[in-house]
């Protein structure tokens, strides 16, 4: 090892949005006095969100678009290419920390490529025999449960930090204190996948001119260079304004910004980063907890139906207002979506709870309650703990809408929560 | 959990470097004048040549950094042999394209001077190797008996049969590719 310490790479080899969720983990490790440097590995593609991590001292950028094209030519012509990438990345000796940060097969296999002879590696790889390994029982949890709305109750960025020895709480974001939030609402319409869309471009007009209009100013519209085109057709005949700017620009953009209207894109992780209160619009695959980005985040999930131009505007009002004002919406809205608010718990784990303000049935409050409460039976299995027979109870009695997909999940899970889980069955059934 | 990898967009600030000519006088810049014949254009770094045959009328649509062929310069470097500087780039990857609405003489020519250039054997493969001049690689190629041109999979299975420390990493990378 370097006698200055040690030299940790961070492997962050997903989309924009998922790259910046490293900043926590970049920030606190270069902090620590055993650290010599924190470099990061990421794809060509997301050089703009790599270079905003606080804290690395050095960025390998793996070019992702060359190498499948050269694939097309024959094997050899990437690897060649990949090899010499990661010759220079690990400059002869190799990571003595490596932190996978992706889910990847393409990263698994590569992560443990780049540690060094006596080096560690956190988070999720595959060994030389093609079995997938995890460093922390949070991973083996991403691992099972990760990607599924229903089953899932943490934010995929926690999994990640808690697998690296990162705390979870107390981080301040990119900049301390947050901006004066005098600036204009900020909106988003298109990620990088057409299932997360939000209705149509005429609706996306619709809500920037009203929206403008009530808050007394322009909305700026943002979006990849890709976009401009479209970008610039909702802008028609309204009075908002379109930038199709660096990440870097949009970084004090949303630091001045009064609020981001936005769907699932790398903008929802920027303002999170910034406290910039965020409306989320998401469907399909954005839905659940694994993707909250942050506590100043407003998540509404479409359930049957995706939110009307109405009720965006007026969650935003809501969200956006420096002082509370009553949410001004028809209250048929609550059948169709589920509106709640990012927070950190105790522990400094996100999660989604129903507003205060929000009026709606009590089931909403269950479910909140059934997130809480396997929450703490996952935290307790994460730091090696067993939860108490009561708490085993209550998740198997829960009577939260993912409830009974969860205890049935719960049951087949080879972890030890699972083995307690079907003791207490076994337990349950003898004193029956 | 393993997440599928989804299409990354297009870096704009990307700036593409380009290096490696033995031909200063052509430049190839997008817009700009692209090469034509057997004069060696620049290459871009990274990137696999990109060949680009034509009958003179679809230019237009070729990509930005390739090299146009016509089609008796295919019909020759398939029969005769490909120019000095196009066999060198082969390890880099060449690719041989046209117009998918191009007339069957564009498309037949195209087909032979891909096979030309592209390996389809393992002694094909082995020869770049050579080189590359990665010993661990050409050893691996000599434990292949594959009849077409081996895949990432048959390579890092190879490569894991040496107790070279190097080999060991390099059969990750091809699993770690076979998955990209």
């Amino acid at each position: 090892m370097d006698p200055r310490g040690e030299r940790i790479a961070i492997i962050a080899l997903q989309r924009l949005g998922d790259v910046l969720t490293a900043a926590r983990i970049t920030d606190a490790l270069s902090k620590r006095r055993s650290t010599a440097s924190v470099e990061v590995v990421h794809w060509d593609a997301t050089s703009q969100a790599a270079a905003l991590l606080p804290g690395t001292a050095a960025r390998h950028a793996l070019p992702f678009g060359a190498l499948r094209r050269s694939a097309r030519a024959h094997a050899l012509a990437p690897l060649r290419q990949l090899s010499q990438r990661v010759e220079a990345a690990m400059g002869g000796h190799g990571f003595d920390r490596v932190i996978n940060l992706s889910s990847t097969r393409f990263a698994c296999w590569l992560a443990p490529a780049l540690v060094a002879e006596g080096g560690t590696l956190h988070g999720p790889s595959i060994d030389s025999l093609g079995r997938y390994a995890a460093s922390h029982p949070s991973i083996s949890y991403l691992n099972e449960w990760g990607v599924d709305p229903q089953l899932n109750t943490f934010a995929h960025q926690d999994l990640y930090a808690l697998a690296a020895g990162v705390r979870m709480g107390g981080w301040a974001g990119l900049r301390d204190g947050g901006g004066r939030r005098s600036g204009p609402i900020v909106v988003h319409p298109f990620g990088s996948e057409r299932a997360k869309d939000w209705r149509t471009a005429d609706d996306w007009r619709a809500l920037v001119g009203r929206l403008g209009a009530s808050a007394g100013q322009p909305c700026i519209l943002v979006g990849g260079p890709a976009d401009a085109d479209a970008l610039a057709h909702i802008a028609r005949g309204t009075d908002a304004t379109v930038a199709t700017w660096p990440l870097a620009a949009c970084v004090d953009l949303l630091d001045e910004a009064a609020g981001l209207i936005s769907v699932d894109t790398v903008s929802i992780h920027l303002a999170a980063m910034l406290s910039c209160p965020t409306v989320v619009l998401r469907q399909g695959p954005a839905q659940g907890l694994a993707f909250v980005p942050g506590s100043a985040a407003l998540c509404v999930d479409a359930g049957h139906d995706v939110a009307t131009v109405d009720e965006v505007i007026a969650l935003a009002q809501r969200k956006f207002a420096p002082s509370p004002v009553p949410l001004v919406a028809d209250a048929s809205w609550s059948l169709r979506l589920r509106v709640r608010e990012g927070y950190r718990d105790d522990h400094g784990y996100l999660g989604l709870r129903t507003p205060s303000w929000c009026r709606v049935g009590p089931s909403w409050h269950t479910d909140d309650q059934s997130d809480e409460h396997w929450r703490a039976a996952w935290r307790a299995q994460f730091h090696r703990d067993s939860p108490p027979a009561a708490v085993l109870e209550a998740l198997r009695d829960g009577e939260g809408r993912f409830d009974p997909a969860r205890w049935e999940a719960l049951l087949r899970t080879p972890e030890a929560l699972g083995c307690s889980a079907r003791a207490c069955v076994r337990a349950l059934g003898r004193a029956a | 959990m393993i997440r599928r990898l989804t299409p990354l967009p297009s870096d704009p600030a990307a700036v593409q470097q380009c290096v490696e000519t033995d031909a200063p006088r052509l430049l190839v810049v997008a817009g700009a004048v692209r090469a034509t014949g057997p004069a060696a254009p620049m290459a871009v770094a990274g990137e696999p040549t990109i060949v680009w045959v034509h009958d003179g009328r679809c230019e237009a649509i070729a990509p930005a950094t390739a090299i146009l062929c016509t089609v008796e310069e295919a019909i020759q470097w398939a029969a005769l042999g490909a120019p000095r500087w196009l066999l060198q780039r082969r390890l880099d990857g060449v690719l041989v394209q046209y117009d998918t609405a191009a007339p069957a003489a564009v498309r037949k020519a195209a087909r032979a001077l891909r096979e030309h250039l592209t390996p389809r054997s393992c002694a094909a493969m082995r020869e770049l190797a050579i080189g590359w001049g990665h010993p661990g690689v050409i050893e691996a190629f000599d434990r292949i008996h594959a009849t077409t041109a081996p895949t990432f999979a048959d390579l890092a299975r190879a490569l894991s049969r040496s107790d070279d420390r190097d080999s060991a990493r390099l059969a990750r990378l091809c699993w770690a590719l076979e998955h990209l």
